[in-house]
């Protein structure tokens, strides 16, 4: 390993020991490298214009490429597949093709906009999203996903509100709101669930099963993180691990937090150091409003809740209000102003509007 | 030529969920991984609908099938490139009528993201660079592009490859060797226009 002292810039990019560091490295190269480095900084020079020269190489694209419109094409054949029992060899399989045609009059009948985007391109970033919020339907499932950098607000169909933090993905299917409330959360979410015994509100993250009957409290799930955590602000909220074999089920009360450690597969409970902002006690402190200008509340609203709220800031300005809003969910804290004023309120992009 | 690879530990809990019949663990997997494996199959052919179909059949018979997989594999992502590699090497043979040919082709084309070089000296040896590795032989790109591009180690590399870990090493060697001759060359026909 002496010689690399002599090695010019052509040399450091055609021994594979320097690739390897540059390209892909591990502890091995990092320790190697930086030690040599740190004892010949007179080579340092040469050594960062070669790692310029390697870092600079780029895998074209290919010409052809794989849209959500794929993916969702391949879902629905999966769907199809695995919901005919006997499936006879003669009957063909539906090539992908004509799957693409179906599930693109599915996209365009569910009246939900979506934004076509292309998935994980190397060479150049998906296009954003102008509202920051991306909604894609793939065959019967919705996903969106919060690509700005403010929290942004979903409604459901139940009145459930979600508060999506950025970077982060909800999805649900066409089942919501039947028999049960099922949804997938990749990221991190304050949901603030509206009470229904009869239909549980289940979250389904990373293997972990959150389960609620009408509450709020937040939940962290990263696909590159190792935990998933939860901080509940009021009701009650059961979690389960979906390891086959595990029938473990933890009850959190508000102002519990837990963390599950996806790689020693262990849960750690605790009590938050503070009461949170929307637990109980701190949330009647908040809440309680005598004689407060409207816009106060809404800017109270949007502080705790981290959301924005929309509405004409002078036509609202001579209310004042005087109310107890800390028991109900931000759904119906919002619909009770709207009765105040008499006016309407809509979730549109992740925002609140009041018109 | 730089793209992160997804950490792959939760691929192996979703597989296992999944071969018990969790079909939400499924969906996971073929979110995960259909367009990684589009990247990887268009370049052993580049007919859009074949590979696509490619792939539509192996997600189906993987489920079709599960409960005859294995149930815990090391490399879920190693798994999935073999089989789709499998799968359109036959098929592309298949349609051509010619016997399944390892070594037949392999896209690989390079650019150079010039704005992180420094001296114009420099993006001429990057050129240089992606001049060679173009002409390399279609095997030895497709290691090139399994290691640096979806940065496997040699031990997934050979099961994707069915070669075995001493194999790849020798064959990325190759490469290291084909391209200092190369290299070598190139610079001579550079200096003899120069005269």
């Amino acid at each position: 390993m002496n010689e690399y002292e002599l090695y010019e810039i052509e040399d450091f990019i055609k021994d594979d020991f320097f690739i390897e560091w540059v390209l892909v490295p591990d502890k091995e190269h990092e320790e190697f490298w930086t030690q040599w480095l740190a004892t010949h900084p007179h080579r340092a020079d040469r050594v960062e214009r070669a790692k310029q020269i390697l870092q600079s190489l780029r895998v074209v694209p290919t010409e052809a490429r794989f849209t959500a419109a794929d993916l969702s094409a391949i879902l629905a054949s999966v769907d199809e597949g695995t919901t005919i029992a006997n499936r006879s060899a003669q009957t063909p399989l539906l090539t992908w093709r004509r799957w693409l045609a179906a599930a693109a009059i599915l996209m365009v009948l569910t009246g939900l906009a979506f934004f076509y985007f292309t998935l994980n391109q190397p060479a150049s970033n998906p296009p954003m999203a102008k509202t920051g919020l991306s909604v894609v339907a793939i065959s019967d499932s919705v996903k969106t996903y919060n690509s700005s950098n403010d929290k942004k607000v979903i409604k459901l169909g139940d009145g459930s509100v979600v508060i999506l933090t950025p970077r982060s993905e909800l999805s649900y299917d066409s089942g919501f709101n039947k028999q049960s409330r099922d949804v997938t959360l990749n990221g991190e979410a304050f949901f603030d669930v509206k009470h229904n015994a009869e239909k549980p509100f289940v979250i389904y993250s990373h293997g972990i099963a959150t389960k609620v009957v009408g509450t709020s409290f937040t939940i962290r799930s990263f696909s590159r993180e190792d935990e998933y955590h939860i901080t509940v602000n009021t009701g009650k909220v059961q979690v389960r691990s979906d390891r086959p074999g595990n029938t473990k089920t933890i009850v959190l009360l508000p102002n519990q937090q837990l963390t599950y450690l996806h790689s020693v597969l262990r849960f750690k409970e605790s009590t938050v150091s503070r009461p949170l902002p929307l637990s109980e006690n701190e949330a009647i402190k908040s809440f309680s409003f005598s004689n407060t200008p409207f816009n106060e509340v809404m800017q109270k609203l949007e502080e705790v809740y981290h959301v924005k709220i929309h509405y004409d800031k002078e036509k609202y300005a001579s209310f004042s209000i005087t109310a107890s809003l800390s028991a109900l969910p931000l759904d119906e804290k919002i619909k009770m102003m709207c009765k105040v004023v008499n006016a309407s309120c809509s979730y549109k992009d992740g925002d609140i509007f009041i018109y | 030529m730089s793209h992160r690879a997804e950490p792959d530990n939760s691929s192996e809990f979703l597989w296992a969920t999944f071969r018990e019949g969790n079909k939400a663990a499924y969906r996971r997997l073929v979110e995960r991984y259909a367009e990684a494996l589009f990247r990887f199959g268009y370049r052993f052919c580049q007919d859009e609908g074949l590979v696509k179909d490619c792939i539509q059949d192996l997600f189906l018979h993987l489920w079709e099938k599960r409960e005859s997989l294995p149930l815990e594999i090391a490399s879920v992502k190693a798994y999935l490139f073999k089989s789709i590699r499998n799968r359109i090497l036959r098929k592309r043979s298949e349609s051509k009528n010619k016997p399944f040919d390892e070594a037949m082709g392999f896209l690989l084309e390079i650019s150079i993201e010039e704005k992180i070089i420094e001296y114009q000296s420099d993006i001429d040896r990057a050129k240089k660079i992606k001049a060679v590795l173009e002409a390399l032989p279609a095997r030895q790109r497709e290691v090139i592009y399994l290691r640096y591009y979806e940065n496997l180690d040699f031990q997934r590399i050979g099961e994707i490859m069915n070669l075995n870990k001493q194999s790849v090493h020798n064959l990325l060697q190759k490469a290291y060797k084909c391209f200092r001759t190369e290299w070598a060359i190139l610079l001579l026909l550079i200096s003899l226009k120069l005269r």
